[in-house]
């Protein structure tokens, strides 16, 4: 090849874009060329009338081109800066909302003193910023609500919205998960330039993300599809934002909320300078339950004789959503029923309703009602003489969410910490149908199936973790390394082999005395049975009365 | 924006300019010849024409314009949908334009018969620039049609009385096409026969004389031929009212042995 030939060829190599747009354009303009030749020729040969026509609308046609032109220039600078820099897609489901809305002031938030006396805090802070920077301190930028769900989350971070009168951004993690990869990350920006736009005019902005949890999971490695760049993106995004307010100290607060423990969010959203607070909402406590009552029931019509402590104690792990849906449902049983006011049995039947669900239609053979009686005696009479800790609050042979009766047991305060006495006592309680059903029809049925699993189980953590064993063997066996699941226990066959056995000795040493109590009360029992057969539901009153009639008082009540 | 405003006025008072000082294709004076050219070099047909006064006249001659079942001959509609074309054209780009064209075409082979196409030039112009439509110009042009032996052989037209035609002429000829049209409907051909209808214009007065009886009742709010004549008239009459200089029309019912006189004015 000679040097001409070579040098066109690296020619070609190096500049084979230009070369080719270059022919293209050639290409393009000779043949715009050619039809406006071509055009003009055919336009000079019409006859005077056409050619007159032709360029009589010509005017027209380019004034509304250039109007065309001028209202797709508008629409398309327009579309162009929403997108790209006014939040596009991002700001479509935002929403600002003023506080007048909202309208939850502080006195409803009701049942969580402690927590209040947390947020009022940041409440003061959010409203005497001047007085903060004269000490020269810094606002808490975030605040992290953690707890159940219905414990009053998102109520309470209305109310501090309604009681610091700053604009109020409300929006749900799930809102950053979009289809487009960056469209969270361009959401969570979007929601925060709104908020220091409301900053700068109102003085300060809450932004509040409920169920954080669905957004702010730890950073994910990024699979071979790309799967996991849109969300470390989003919560790169929410990162640097709550980042970027500190230094920008520009009055904003992020209010997040979560059912899930803490540790399962990104470490780093966790750190300090991000959500300085962390408030733990719970359930409410005895005392809150009380004032919850007092609260819902003081908005309605109600019996005076009605003891809110008693509701209060029946209510143990109820969230205020649940007693807020406990009090409406009475209202509506009250009203069905005819009653001019709420009646304790009201609020009774709308406990059963909010625990366990409506009524099923499902209906029992007379012997299986038998059955379930004696069945539920058991349970009943062994929590009411054994358990140290929980009442039985009501008894029933009315079938309900899958259950065909009940015993229902409530622990009398939240217990934090399981004792021996009240874990075997529990195991007893959930043997006592078995004993029962053995003692009254020699034989047992299906029906201890929950039974069994509960008292399992029961026995298998005293055993395996907590090293209640009758063979006296340390340890929780459940710590990670040591046990697992699938792999099989990483201990000696030998030690698994003397750890049954002690779940079944503890097994069978409560079910010999609950089997001795039962026997000595058979009389009870049948009185008890009885009497759930004649009235089907039997309440906290009238099963205390029957243990009174019987001679019989709880060991350690503190209920009455 | 303002600046491109004014540019796009510029260039539109430009375009407008060009366009009003663009000359007129074809004059007056040789109209005749500018159609036989077109016809004949562009789609050799061979027309004859003259331009009689304010009337251009163009004459085809056919072998064969209906076949046996008297539908339109293929071949003929096609050259005769050329002629148009080719009139439109010239019409259309001509010096001070003629005011009525008459396109005879003639059977001169088979059956001998002419067929007369009239129209308004006027209109031609609006139904090409939109301002009419297409049944509206269908409207307004008259269409003859009459078997005439003296149309055998004539390649030159010669058998063809050309006149110039009035305004008044023509609006007459237009009311007599559109009553025999209403009255020729499948909805009312049953119910009234046309024994006479004239149509005559003379010194300013139209004069529409008619019989028209009502040969079967059976329909309800039967229509009165007299009320359908009058207001064929007076929709004729807006429509070329700057045009015609028709002062009275008189509406004779010979059945009844009537007459009606209005002016111009009444009827309009």
């Amino acid at each position: 090849m000679n040097t001409k030939a070579k040098k066109l060829k690296v020619i070609l190599k190096l500049h084979w874009t230009k070369i080719l747009i270059g022919v293209l354009a050639v290409i393009f303009f000779a043949v715009f060329f050619i039809i406006l030749i071509v055009g003009l020729q055919n336009f000079f040969s019409l006859e005077s009338f056409y050619k007159r026509q032709f360029l009589s609308v010509l005017p027209f046609q380019i004034f509304i081109s250039i109007v065309t032109g001028f209202i797709f220039v508008i629409f398309y600078s327009f579309m162009y800066m929403w997108l790209f820099f006014g939040g596009g897609f991002a700001k479509m489901s935002q929403k600002k909302i003023k506080t007048k809305e909202v309208d939850v002031k502080w006195s409803d938030v009701i049942g969580m003193d402690s927590v209040k006396v947390e947020v009022f805090e940041v409440i003061k802070l959010l409203k005497d910023r001047a007085q903060l920077k004269r000490i020269g301190g810094k606002v808490i930028k975030g605040v992290l609500m953690v707890g159940p769900p219905g414990c009053g989350k998102t109520y309470l971070a209305k109310a501090i919205a309604t009681e610091t009168g700053l604009p109020f951004l409300p929006s749900v993690g799930s809102e950053f998960v979009g289809i487009f990869v960056g469209l969270g990350a361009m959401r969570v920006k979007s929601l925060f330039k709104q908020a220091r736009a409301l900053a700068e005019i109102h003085g300060g902005c809450i932004i509040f993300v409920d169920e954080i949890d669905s957004v702010a999971r730890p950073r994910v490695g990024v699979s071979g599809l790309g799967g996991g760049i849109s969300h470390n993106a989003t919560i790169n995004q929410l990162l640097s934002e709550l980042d970027g307010l500190r230094q920008e100290d520009n009055n904003i607060v992020t209010i997040a909320a979560t059912n899930v423990n803490e540790d399962e969010l990104d470490p780093a959203l966790m750190r300090a300078g991000r959500f300085d607070r962390k408030v733990y909402v719970d359930y409410p406590q005895l005392e809150d339950r009380k004032n919850l009552f007092a609260y819902y029931l003081g908005k309605i019509k109600y019996d005076s004789t009605i003891d809110i402590a008693v509701l209060a104690r029946k209510t143990v792990y109820f969230s205020p959503a649940d007693i807020a849906n406990m009090t409406r449902e009475a209202s509506l049983i009250a009203i069905r029923n005819n009653h001019e006011m709420i009646i304790m049995k009201d609020l009774s039947e709308a406990y059963d309703r909010v625990e366990f669900g409506f009524k099923s239609g499902l209906l029992l053979s007379s012997k299986e009602k038998v059955w379930v009686a004696y069945h539920e005696a058991g349970h009943a009479i062994i929590a009411y003489l054994l358990h140290p800790t929980t009442d039985v609050v009501k008894a029933s042979i009315i079938p309900r969410k899958g259950l065909l009766g009940y015993a229902h047991p409530v622990p009398r305060e939240e217990i934090h910490i399981d004792t021996k006495d009240q874990l075997l006592a529990s195991i007893k309680t959930a043997l006592a149908s078995y004993a029962a059903e053995n003692l009254k029809f020699g034989t047992t049925g299906s029906g201890v199936n929950s039974d069994f699993s509960s008292a399992l189980k029961t026995a298998h953590n005293m055993v395996y973790r907590w090293g209640m064993g009758k063979s006296g063997i340390l340890g929780n066996f459940y710590t990670p390394g040591i046990f697992h699941p699938t792999h099989g226990p990483m201990i000696s066959e030998k030690l698994k082999q003397q750890l049954d056995e002690d779940v079944q000795e503890m097994l069978n040493s409560c079910l010999i005395e609950v089997k001795e109590i039962l026997t000595k009360e058979k009389e009870l029992l049948e009185y008890f049975a009885q009497e759930l057969l004649k009235k089907e539901e039997l309440e906290y009153d009238e099963i205390v009365e029957i243990f009174k009639k019987h001679g019989k008082e709880r060991p350690q009540s503190s209920t009455s | 924006m303002v600046k491109s405003v004014l540019k796009a006025v510029l260039v539109s008072f430009f375009l407008l300019t060009i366009s009003c000082n663009i000359a007129p294709t074809y004059s007056r004076q040789d109209v005749d010849k500018s159609i036989k050219k077109i016809c004949d070099e562009e789609f050799n047909i061979p027309v004859e024409a003259w331009l009689i006064e304010d009337t251009f006249w163009v004459y085809a001659p056919f072998k064969e314009v209906f076949d046996d079942s008297f539908q339109w001959n293929q071949e003929t509609l096609e050259n005769v949908r050329r002629i148009f074309l080719s009139l439109s054209r010239v019409l259309l780009s001509v010096d001070r334009p003629p005011s009525f064209f008459a396109f005879v075409i003639s059977d001169v082979e088979k059956i001998g018969a002419d067929l007369y196409y009239i129209g308004f030039i006027p209109d031609m112009v609006k139904m090409q620039t939109l301002f009419i439509s297409l049944g509206q110009w269908q409207e307004r042009e008259v269409i003859i049609n009459s078997l005439n032996p003296q149309a055998l052989g004539d390649y030159t037209g010669a058998h063809i009385n050309k006149a110039n035609i009035t305004m008044g002429e023509f609006i007459s000829y237009l009311i007599n096409q559109e009553i025999r049209k209403h009255f020729n409907t499948p909805l009312t051909k049953d119910n009234f026969q046309i024994v006479n209808l004239k149509t005559v214009y003379v010194d300013t007065t139209l004069n529409v004389t008619f019989n028209i009886m009502i040969i079967k009742n059976d329909m309800p709010n039967l229509e009165d031929p007299f009320q359908v004549i009058k207001e064929t008239t007076k929709k004729f009459l807006k429509i070329y009212n700057d045009y015609a200089e028709i002062t009275e029309v008189k509406i004779i019912d010979t059945a009844a042995n009537k007459h009606y006189t209005y002016s111009k004015k009444d009827l309009l």
